[in-house]
């Protein structure tokens, strides 16, 4: 209500520690998503063969998937980057990494072998081991606690839903 | 101005001193957050979602380049899905391989192969056909183009064996346009067939094909390289890798299973 932009410091710093570890957590997840998106955009088709390679999703929906998807993240790491709606962002964050484990399990525990596409690249390897699968699922986990903090935790500091509701 | 009044209030002031500890047991979100007054930003977030979605699908569906590079067919004859074949019409086996010129375990895995893979194919035993898989980047794909250009002047297995023994790191810049009309003419392309062989090169005229080639194997099913399906004369491929034939013994075994029908 008070509007002037003077006065937001003092409200800032008499926030609590938890708010400004949420303040951190979306950075790192608003980090991991627009690496992941960029990196996943630059290779249209290798990001087909990386969804393809699952061998989970019908047709249809590879390309949908493959070349929505990064946009997707992209979009959530400016929400959570600036703050705008952080909570639901944050939870569809983390049905993402949710569905992203079920994957990389999925084809862990069928035997394929194949790069995940986390991170761009395409389906396609000469070989990935189990402690490849394990070491992104342990990854994935982490960042599923982060967006789950973020989710239930404090409005944070320097973001828009602050703004709007202060 | 409107700032006050948000829909539905935004609770005044958050009860932050609630301990919202990292409960980071993943629960199964449910559709609503935990506090009251944040409708207005789920619809937010899902409008953001889908509007990325959409401009996702539009944007990369133009850049996508195995879309939209035109596929000219080659004027040498190809052995099944599109591949370069060696070996006599009778044989009883057909060992289908997929690869790419820059993957180290194909190079790894032609170098220890191909006597016998020769020998077989000498024999009579086997077909063997090779077919394009170029993903690890375009020098993969530009390599793979040069080598249609080859078969048409009847050298894809010597340009071929060229790109593996010369092979460098993945994406280092080795595999120029200069490079590959080098390798056209170590692999025996002289005169005229040299002249259309660098046109060919230069035009990068088989870029779609082995683009589509690359997106036709990712349907199969083929996710690693090198990938083979062995198949016997009941026609019934089993598809495997190197690490299952990892030795010329091996890789015999496999030919005899298939030629006996026991696969």
């Amino acid at each position: 209500m008070s509007g002037a932009s003077g006065v937001e410091p003092v409200t800032e710093a008499r926030l609590g520690p938890w708010a400004w570890a949420v303040l951190g957590a979306r950075l790192v997840l608003a980090g991991v998503w627009a690496w992941a998106g960029w990196a996943k955009i630059a290779d249209a088709d290798a990001a087909v063969r990386a969804v393809r390679a699952y061998d989970l999703f019908p047709e249809g929906v590879v390309k949908p998937i493959a070349w929505g998807l990064p946009f997707v993240e992209l979009a959530l790491a400016v929400l959570l980057l600036v703050g705008l709606a952080c909570r639901p962002a944050a939870w569809v964050s983390a049905v993402l990494f949710l569905a992203f484990i079920a994957m990389i399990g999925s084809a862990w525990a069928r035997g394929l072998s194949i790069d995940c596409g986390c991170f761009g690249g395409g389906g396609a390897s000469s070989g990935v081991d189990a402690a490849q699968y394990a070491q992104e699922i342990v990854r994935d986990l982490a960042l599923l606690a982060l967006a789950v903090f973020v989710a239930l935790g404090p409005v944070s500091p320097l973001s828009l839903d602050r703004r709007m509701s202060t | 101005m409107a700032s006050g009044k948000q829909r539905r209030g935004p609770k005044p002031t958050p009860r932050a001193s609630k301990r919202p500890g990292p409960s980071a047991a993943p629960r199964p979100p449910r559709g609503a957050p935990a506090r009251r007054g944040v409708a207005w930003q789920w619809w937010v977030v899902i409008g953001v979602v889908v509007v990325a979605i959409v401009i996702g699908v539009v944007v990369q569906s133009n850049r996508s380049k195995s879309e939209n590079t035109k596929v000219v067919a080659p004027k040498h004859a190809l052995g099944p899905n599109d591949s370069e074949i060696e070996g006599a019409g009778s044989a009883k086996v057909l060992v289908q391989e997929y690869a790419d010129f820059q993957c180290p375990s194909c190079r790894a895995f032609h170098a220890e192969m191909a006597p016998t893979i020769e020998a077989l194919v000498k024999s009579g035993q086997i077909r063997f056909a090779y077919t394009y898989f170029p993903f690890i980047g375009d020098e993969s794909v530009q390599a793979a183009a040069a080598a249609v250009c080859a078969g048409d002047q009847g050298k894809f297995f010597p340009f071929a064996d060229l790109l593996y023994d010369q092979q460098r790191p993945e994406n280092s810049g080795f595999l120029t346009t200069t490079r590959l009309l080098a390798f056209g003419r170590q692999a025996g392309i002289t005169g005229p067939a040299y002249d259309a062989f660098e046109k060919c090169v230069k035009a990068k005229t088989y870029e779609g094909f082995v683009r589509r080639s690359a997106d036709q194997a990712s349907q199969r099913g083929v996710n690693q390289t090198p990938t083979l399906f062995i198949s016997g004369p009941n026609g019934k491929a089993v598809q495997m890798n190197d690490e299952q034939i990892s030795s010329p013994a091996a890789f015999k075994q496999a030919v005899a299973d298939a030629a006996a029908g026991k696969t």
